[in-house]
């Protein structure tokens, strides 16, 4: 027989520690930065509820419980203003400098920008959160085959996307650059 | 300006937008994280979820059944199941879902308006799931459905206003697949469970497939790469193919022990007709936050109704039984007093039932002694390993990972079962030249095993001749195999398939009696040096 039991304070700050700073990059891009702690205590919340349930890697199953936190978040708001705190996080993460790449930075942003939401999603936990398409899949609730398809997909649409200026871009983001 | 780019200029200029790790260290300074922490610790302990307790119980030879036609039926008084429950959730998870609206729009908008509804998937049509979903939420049903996938949706929507861009669904999914996966997925009895590797998850594999009358499909193994535990996970790769993802992690059989545990003594351990399995299952679920809807389809070609636990974030249970059941009850769940040993050998999941002895009473000192072994082997090499109590289920412990960095991981995770093989270098021409890997020869090919890890340290310590003992039980799985897979050949299979194995598992072990009784040799001697292991050897 045995018994499961809450973590201890220790065992817990060890997961807090080792994890919070990835987690708050990627609510962080989702969130208007007054609302990200309350996001993050939420998933961690659910996180000492299910502690015996973590996996050994559990970044995936973090990111996905601050996913539905954050759709709950959002529920009740205007889906215009998510996207806007979207992109504003978009834009205030991505680092300054970038040298010696294909792509041009501004470019790159704006093709990002354009983007529908799953495919920008995606593409940032593989490329920023540093996931596999696996772990990604784990995180959308989708098959590692159907997140390797989602992913293939969403680079391609973003090739496309990239290079082109005016009409592609956003209503919400042209708002944001004019300082709104 | 147009660029043609590659996928991987396209992947390497975003990773090098990503955010500094300084520039999110600031933001997510000390003082935030720290009051985060703290809030998150007063609230936890303010309103603490009550403990529970569970019971290690030895797995049960799934029950052959034959798959009939399958049909959906909402059963009247089954499950009650607050849709209020449902939006609610926010763990992530792994379950596919449908999206149902009574009046056309973008999908991905937020799921709280009254023209919308949907969940995970119950069954393989969605038309119908809607109509699950529309009686279990109160919304209305859709006029004239037509099931579409939109905007990368699964989306059932009335057929008047239908979308340009929406293509319609003319072939549903594989039901069996579905179920196959589920079973894979399955935290009673399944394939999420235990903790498989390689071999085991083949012979799991093979053996659902033949449960569900799956021919011509092939079963492949494949290693995670970097490792992630010790634990295989299975994958309906595509129709015709499973793939066993070979040290994945170290998820198997750890969540919700006491909702397992119930739905197997319950359930899978008794011979319930799906309606009586249903309110079991809604009973369980009472208390549990973050669940789907109960999948319960009428098969009526079975005598009981089996049951998959899944958990991703959310858990959902599918159940697949007859109206009335005509079976009987069959495990340890059937009797008042259920034991993890016995003193009789039982059958289980395993190979060429009945034919070899010391089985299940054993299993436990068996597993101890080795586990006890290995802990005294990574302690040598300045680890930590912490043995898992029979059946191996267990959370790996952060204590035995504590201040190792990404280095120290790779040589705790080789330290315990060895640097992966890769097959391709197996087949290269000329002997092989790395004295570390042991090479067994058994019927239908080779396999290959470290012999510098402290599994195999663990292995020698009980059996004695390591590379004996792995060839013979690798033999006794392939034979097992061989069995299962002549018996669903058989023309008797479909009405008595455990007469059919039985009969086919008597032949082949005839042909194979120096096998067979040098691995029942083999297990005898195990126990006693396992025993002695335990007494003396702490």
């Amino acid at each position: 027989m045995s018994t499961p039991t809450a973590p201890t304070d220790a065992e817990f700050r060890k997961l807090y520690e080792r994890t919070s700073t990835r987690v708050y990059g990627y609510v962080r891009r989702y969130c208007q930065a007054a609302d990200c702690a309350d996001v993050i205590a939420e998933v961690y919340l659910v996180a000492w509820r299910r502690f015996d349930q973590l996996p050994v890697d559990p970044v995936p199953w973090l990111f996905g419980t601050a996913r539905k936190v954050l759709a709950n978040l959002w529920r009740s708001r205007d889906r215009r203003a998510r996207l806007d705190a979207e992109l504003c996080g978009l834009y205030e993460l991505a680092t300054p400098d970038v040298a010696n790449q294909a792509v041009d930075r501004a470019d790159l942003l704006q093709a990002l920008a354009a983007l529908e939401p799953d495919d920008r999603e995606i593409l940032l936990l593989t490329g920023w959160d540093g996931l596999d398409s696996s772990a990604a899949g784990k995180v959308l609730g989708v098959s590692a085959v159907a997140a390797r398809a989602r992913l293939s997909r969403a680079r391609r649409r973003l090739i496309g996307h990239v290079g082109t200026t005016g009409s592609s871009i956003r209503p919400s983001l042209s708002l944001l650059t004019e300082g709104n | 300006m147009t660029t043609r780019l590659s996928p991987d200029d396209i992947q390497n200029a975003i990773e090098a937008l990503k955010p500094d790790a300084d520039t999110l260290g600031n933001a997510w300074y000390i003082g935030l994280r720290e009051n985060t922490l703290q809030s998150v610790l007063a609230r936890a302990k303010a309103s603490p979820e009550p403990a529970t307790t569970h019971q290690a119980k030895p797995r049960r030879r799934r029950r052959t059944v034959l798959i009939g036609t399958l049909a959906v039926v909402m059963l009247g008084g089954g499950t009650a199941w607050a849709y209020s429950n449902f939006t609610s959730w926010y763990t992530g998870g792994a379950l596919d879902s449908y999206t149902c609206m009574t009046t056309w729009h973008d999908p991905d908008t937020s799921d709280n308006r009254p023209d919308q509804y949907g969940g995970s998937k119950l069954t393989n049509d969605p038309v119908a799931d809607c109509a699950t979903y529309a009686g279990l939420t109160g919304k209305g049903r859709i006029v004239d459905p037509v099931a579409v996938t939109y905007r990368d949706a699964l989306v059932v929507g009335p057929r008047e206003g239908m979308p340009a861009d929406a293509v319609p669904i003319v072939v549903l999914e594989d039901a069996k697949a579905m179920e196959l996966q589920q079973s894979f997925d399955d935290y009673v009895d399944g394939g999420a469970s235990r903790c498989l590797d390689a071999t085991t998850g083949e012979q799991f594999a093979h053996a659902e497939l033949l449960r569900l009358g799956l021919a011509g499909w092939t079963v492949t193994s494949v290693e995670q790469r970097p490792s992630g535990g010790e634990c295989a996970i299975l994958i309906v790769d595509q129709l015709g193919k499973v793939e066993v993802r070979t040290h994945f992690g170290v998820d198997a059989g750890r969540a919700v022990p006491d909702l397992v545990a119930t739905l197997r003594n319950k359930i899978a351990d008794q011979c319930l007709a799906l309606p009586d399995a249903e309110k079991v299952v809604a009973s369980a679920l009472e208390g549990q936050q973050h669940y789907q809807a109960t999948s319960a389809q009428l098969d009526p070609a079975a005598p009981c109704t089996r049951v998959d636990l899944n958990v991703g974030g959310s858990l959902q249970v599918f159940l697949h039984g007859p109206a009335t059941a005509t079976g009987r009850a069959h495990g340890a769940g059937a009797s008042p007093e259920p034991n993890v040993t016995t003193t009789e050998p039982r059958t289980t999941f395993g190979p060429l039932t009945g034919l070899l002895r010391t089985r299940e009473h054993a299993a436990p000192d068996l597993h101890n002694a080795q586990e006890l072994v290995i802990a005294q082997c990574m302690a040598k090499q300045g680890f930590t390993y912490i043995p898992r109590p029979y059946p191996g289920i267990l959370r790996q412990d952060p204590a035995e990972l504590a201040g190792l960095n990404k280095q120290r991981v790779e040589d705790w995770n080789a330290a315990l079962q060895g640097k992966s093989i890769d097959p391709v270098d197996m087949t290269k021409p000329g002997p092989i030249t790395d004295p570390t890997i042991v090479v067994l020869e058994i019927p239908g090919g080779r396999k290959y095993f470290r012999n510098n890890t402290c599994r195999y340290a663990g292995e020698a310590a009980v059996f004695g001749d390591a590379v004996n003992w792995l060839t013979l039980d690798a033999t006794i799985s392939y034979l097992s195999q061989q069995a299962a897979e002549t018996a669903a050949k058989d023309p008797r299979w479909g009405a008595q398939p455990d007469q059919v194995l039985s009969e086919i598992e008597t032949r082949i072990a005839a042909t194979n009696q120096s096998s067979i009784e040098r691995y029942n040799q083999l297990q005898d001697r195990a126990l006693s040096n396992a025993r002695e292991l335990l007494t003396h050897g702490r």
